[in-house]
């Protein structure tokens, strides 16, 4: 329960970090308020003030192609204005792809990439994406701007490596190159369900070989991660549909789970055995007729 | 028999409403229902009387928003109550200290047990369950005091500063060790045990299996929470604003808490947002009436999500050992079952949910013996009571699995067994009452197995199609389809001797224009199902007037019964019949003074009485300028008889039948399904409202194929872990499968119009129909529901096999 907070609209971004910087952890951003006005009403946390990233949207929302042919994504653009964006479907149709089934349209229009970063869950979905796609994130605060790898962003439940000072003001997404990539997920129950398997796989091929392989997982434990044995197999080799196989199985096995309400550790990690064959198959083009996901 | 075939959710997918196909759904190959009024006939019809799919007079409002639900209830003095609840399945009171709850700025009242004026408890059927706990409490959510104060967020914080300390108690949760263990509460652990011996006990079969079964626990999961607005009244009463099921039951037990005359207790139902059984249980009615009391002032009530699945009853979980003989023919010889339901803390409406398990533990079959064992304990889970099936879709998962486990061994098509054995006119089932009525238990299955089946998967099937749809889990090679039916038989309306009945009041009268119009006034409640159209078609049809207003639903009317057991079609339909026929004899007799005529039968036609052998006639407004005529009737249904000490008696008013056929596509190796079509034939006596009919057809399977592989409330040491629609999920349109549906209309004897209760039977054979077809598909076993995606992936295989016992396999 809240006992009454304050809502600061800030003008511009400096204003908006010398409000973040009042070294209070009840002074809070927020975006498009699908996670943070959940955590509030079940009081798991109660803010003094929160910092409203409304009026900065026209400055930090933009999509743009960088000149090394890269992606630069605002981070105060919403979900749905990503999966709209024909640069992220020309270049980045992983991410399209994840962003369109992602839970609900209402909730695509009003939730940004910002918070789908910052926010810290462990089941969502655009994580395991931009570990696949070696996203770079930019933040701000008063004490100065940095860059964090997606890599080293997510640090477990509801936690990230951007302190509280600071901002997300934007992604970098590094040019791809040629290469073929999916995002599959499983909603055990209703359709629009959170994941509880999030894969993010992707692979750059350069003549017949694998030149770089990228392959995440999201919604399993406390942090999405990387499978790096798997991307280290994968890298250089041209896998058949048995050794790609061994390869998920292998992964699957060296996971350490633990049991949930809807699904026990084992089952866990026999999806992710299934599901890890699946996407693998599908981005080598060796699946006997593999449906052809997100286009 | 009407067909109507709904759009695929592929269709919703694509932007079509799912719609009604072949232009509204209309009763073909069926006379028109007969008027009320045995003798006189109405020549020409009115419009949108019986019969027809006449609009819902509060549609529009709902759909548009301007329809007050119970939490729109607003009065510009009004406090807010809120309730302290039991974090613990289990524990002593050992002291409650309110003092800074009290003293808080804003906070006008906080009671505890001891502030209950009247009768300390209350309950539907038996009143064990504390008003607010005293001593201890026996469940989580249990109420233990109530706060009311002038801002919600203040109540919050008041029943958060209120310092309970508690000694944990021993957790009574396993509902088998219930009978054997200390009594939890002085009235003992087991509400009921009900044995059933029917026909030959020790009769054996050629052919024997058996199996075990569970059922999860399902909750009601309406979309319009517990909500409620008290006034306290000049005379010291209490006037009651309230969402609830039966206004009279609430009434009663509220007085009593109160201590006060059932007359200073006047309830008015509030707009409802859902029901299916939740809302039949007394929750925050005598809690919110006595802040009203002791403050004076009008009190609001609202429950949070998490607060209602705490606070009402939800379905009864059960664990079921079946055993079914029969010859190599097929025909079924005997049934054995011992059907243990998990009551949880208090009695709610339990007793009569094992008698439903007991008497139709067989399912609708003609078989010559029967030994059923049923059992409903008291436990420290949450409590269990009444939800849409009461008792009855337990077993017909059970039953129904066992039919196909036997098909198997007999290697017999599961239909074919099942049109084997099913019951007709004239039968018996297994408590030893004949089928008087009709029971087209052949028909039914005979037209769900009719539809078309869904199309073959194409190979172009966009991946969203497929189990798992959104995530993109499933390639075509990786699915499976598989194909599944049951059937089910419910009784309609109370059972065991009850004698039930609802009131209706009619007036008929002019208004200043001069137009005639009739008002009725029932305390029937409308949580959805449609008696405000049924009310209005009924005396449309049977007055001959297009107007008619209905009189809010309260206890100003004698009462009206509960919205459930499928039974206000009946029960309240019947009672409007009763009172519109009343007035319509008022009518004839003015008319004959009018006209001159003292013994000529005369017709009442839309507007008009006429007499056919002359063609005089008097419009029915100048028959009213004598002044307006009311009726009020009660309509009480045929007696029925208790059970004896073997289960045995005609304890049942009318029997309702129904066969599901699910189509599923399954993706084995992950254990998704996507339930692409149920096909059903139903029952329906006569659908006086063909499209509210389908309405009830198609929410009845939502919740069938929610139970089937969706919804359960999780219950760990007598704690809820999902009180969430984050976590406790229901179908949505994405989940929906397109529903095929033939309404089987033949006119029940004794029932109003011929009509049977539609509500429940959709929910029943549904559930199990799913999960056979997911066994079609997977050769898993699959005896618990709902069914797990790791159940599929990881279950029993080998499936259904005949078992111990069996002298051959075919
Ligand atoms: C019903 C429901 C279903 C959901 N289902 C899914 C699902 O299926 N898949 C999925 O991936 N997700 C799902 N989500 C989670 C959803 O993706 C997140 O709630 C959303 O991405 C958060 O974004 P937001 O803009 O609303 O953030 P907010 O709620 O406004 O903020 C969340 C957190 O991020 C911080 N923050 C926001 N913007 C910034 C910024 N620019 N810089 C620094 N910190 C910032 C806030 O301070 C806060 O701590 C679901 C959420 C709900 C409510």
């Amino acid at each position: 329960m809240s006992s009454g907070f304050t809502i600061e609209e800030p003008r511009s971004v400096d204003e908006a970090l010398t409000l973040l910087a009042q070294g209070d952890e009840t002074v809070r951003a927020i975006a498009g308020g699908t996670g943070l006005s959940l955590l509030m009403k079940y009081g798991f946390f109660e803010p003094a003030t929160l910092v409203s990233l409304r009026h900065l949207r026209s400055s930090l929302a933009d999509i743009e192609v960088t000149p090394d042919g890269g992606v630069r994504l605002g981070a105060m653009a919403t979900l749905r204005d990503l999966e709209d964006a024909p640069i992220v479907a020309e270049r980045l149709p992983l991410l399209r792809q994840a962003l369109g089934r992602l839970a609900t349209v209402r909730l695509r229009n009003a939730a940004q990439l910002g918070g789908a970063i910052a926010h810290g869950h462990p089941q969502m979905d655009t994580p395991p994406v931009l570990l696949a796609l070696d996203a770079q994130v930019q933040v701000a605060s008063i004490r100065g701007a940095r860059t964090i790898a997606a890599q080293d962003m997510f640090l477990g439940y509801y936690e990230t490596a951007v302190e509280d000072d600071e901002l997300i003001l934007e992604v970098r997404i590094p040019p791809q190159g040629e290469h073929r990539a999916t995002y599959r997920k499983i909603t055990a129950r209703a359709e629009d369900d959170w994941p509880m398997l999030g894969i993010a796989a992707l692979v750059a091929t350069d003549g017949g070989r694998i030149s770089r392989a990228r392959v995440a997982l999201g919604a399993l434990t406390d942090r999405p991660m990387r499978l790096p044995d798997v991307e280290s197999a994968l890298q250089g080799s041209d896998p058949g549909s048995d050794e790609v196989e061994a390869i998920a199985r292998d992964a699957a096995a060296a996971l350490d789970l633990y049991d949930k309400p809807a699904a026990s550790a084992a089952y866990q990690r026999h999806i992710v055995a299934v599901h890890l064959r699946r996407a693998l198959l599908e981005i080598l083009d060796l699946g006997d007729g593999s449906s052809k996901g997100g286009r | 028999m009407t067909t109507t075939t709904c759009g695929p959710s592929s269709t919703a997918a694509t932007g079509s409403a799912p719609a009604v196909t072949g232009s509204a759904p209309a009763v073909t190959g069926s006379a028109p229902v007969a008027p009320p009024g045995t003798r006189e006939r109405t020549q020409r019809r009115v419009r949108d009387g019986l019969g027809t799919s006449a609009d819902r007079p509060d549609g529009t409002p709902k759909v548009t928003g301007a329809f007050a639900f119970s939490s729109d209830l607003h009065d510009q003095r009004m406090l807010w109550g809120r309730t302290l609840r039991s974090p613990h399945a289990h524990a002593r009171i050992v002291s409650i200290d309110t003092s800074a709850a009290a003293a808080m700025p804003g906070v006008v009242a906080v009671l505890l047990a001891e502030d209950v004026p009247g009768k300390a408890t209350f309950g539907l059927e038996h009143t064990d369950q504390p008003v607010l706990a005293r001593d201890v409490v026996r469940y989580e959510g249990e109420a233990v005091a109530i706060v009311a104060a002038e801002h919600p967020e203040t109540a919050l914080r008041a029943i958060r500063a209120i310092e309970v300390t508690y000694e944990p108690l021993p957790l009574l949760t396993d509902p088998a060790e219930a009978a054997t263990t200390d009594p939890i509460h002085p009235d003992g652990n087991v509400f009921r045990t009900l044995p059933l011996r029917h026909g030959d006990v020790d009769a054996t079969g050629d052919v024997v299996v058996e199996g075990t079964y569970e059922v999860g626990m399902q909750d009601q999961a309406f979309l319009g929470p517990e909500s409620a607005l008290a006034l306290p009244s000049d005379d010291g009463g209490v006037e009651l604003f309230i969402s609830t099921q039966w206004l009279h039951v609430d009434r009663d037990q509220v007085a009593a808490c109160l201590a006060l005359p059932a007359d200073q207790v006047h309830l008015t139902l509030g707009g409802v947002g859902g029901a299916f059984g939740a809302r039949e249980d007394v929750s925050l009615q005598v809690h919110v009436c006595l802040l009203a009391l002791a403050t004076g002032r009008p009190v609001k009530m609202l429950y949070s999500r998490a607060e209602s699945f705490l606070g009402h009853v939800h379905r009864h979980p059960a664990r079921m050992r079946y055993r079914h003989h029969a010859r190599r023919d097929g025909t079924l010889v005997k049934v054995e079952a011992e059907i243990l339901l998990d009551g949880g803390a208090y009695a709610s409406s339990s007793t009569a949910v094992l008698a439903n398990a007991v008497c139709f533990a067989a399912g609708p079959y003609r078989v010559e013996a029967a030994r059923i064992d049923g059992q409903v304990v008291r436990t420290n889970n949450p409590p269990c009571g009444a939800m849409r099936g009461f008792g009855v879709v337990q077993v017909c998962f059970a039953h129904e699995a066992q039919m196909d486990r036997l098909a198997a061994a007999l290697d017999m098509d599961p239909v074919e067994l099942r049109l084997h054995n099913a019951l007709k006119p004239g039968d018996a089932i297994i408590t030893g009452q004949r089928l008087t009525g009709t029971a087209p238990v052949r028909e039914v299955i005979e037209a769900a197995m009719a539809h078309p089946l869904p199309p073959d998967p194409r190979e172009d099937e966009p991946a969203i199609a497929l189990p798992g749809g959104a995530g993109l889990t499933a390639r075509r090679e990786d699915v499976r389809r598989g194909t599944g039916i049951a059937v089910s038989i419910k009784n309609l309306m109370y059972s065991e001797g009850f004698d039930d009945y609802s009131t209706a009041r009619v007036r008929l009268e002019t208004s200043p224009d001069g137009e005639p119009f009739a008002t009725v006034h029932s305390a029937c409640a409308e949580v959805g199902q449609g008696f405000v159209t049924l009310a209005q078609q009924i005396t449309r049809t049977a007055l001959g007037i297009e107007r008619v207003v209905l009189h809010a639903a309260d206890t100003g009317v004698g009462s009206a019964g509960s919205t459930s057991a499928s039974r206000q079609t009946w029960m309240s339909g019947g009672a409007v019949q009763l009172a519109c026929d009343t007035v319509h004899h008022g009518l004839l007799e003015r008319a004959r003074g009018v006209l001159g005529v003292p013994d000529e039968p005369l017709v009442l036609e839309p507007g008009r009485v006429v007499d056919p052998a002359t063609g005089a006639e008097v419009a029915i407004a100048q028959l009213l300028r004598a002044g307006p005529l009311e009726a009020t009737e009660e309509h009480h249904h045929a007696p029925t008889s208790t059970l004896d000490a073997d289960g045995q008696g005609d304890a049942h008013v009318s029997f309702a039948f129904a066969a599901h056929r699910a189509t599923v596509d399954v993706d084995p190796d992950l254990g998704l399904v996507r339930v692409l079509q149920i096909a059903t034939g139903q029952d329906v006596g006569r659908a006086l409202n063909p499209r509210a009919v389908i309405g009830q057809i198609e929410g009845g399977i939502a919740q069938g194929v929610g139970l089937a592989v969706m919804e359960e409330i999780l219950v760990e040491d007598g704690l809820v872990r999902n009180p969430s629609f984050t976590d406790y999920l229901i179908p949505t349109a994405l989940d929906m499968p397109s529903v095929a549906a033939t309404l089987i209309e033949q006119p029940e004897p004794g029932a109003p119009f011929g009509a049977k209760g539609v509500g429940e039977p959709p929910t029943i054979s549904s559930t199990p129909a799913v999960v056979a077809a997911i066994r079609d598909a997977t050769g898993k076993a699959l005896t618990r529901v709902p069914v797990r995606a790791q159940d599929i992936a990881f279950g029993e295989a080998g499936a259904i096999p005949p078992t111990a016992g069996s002298t051959s396999a075919g």
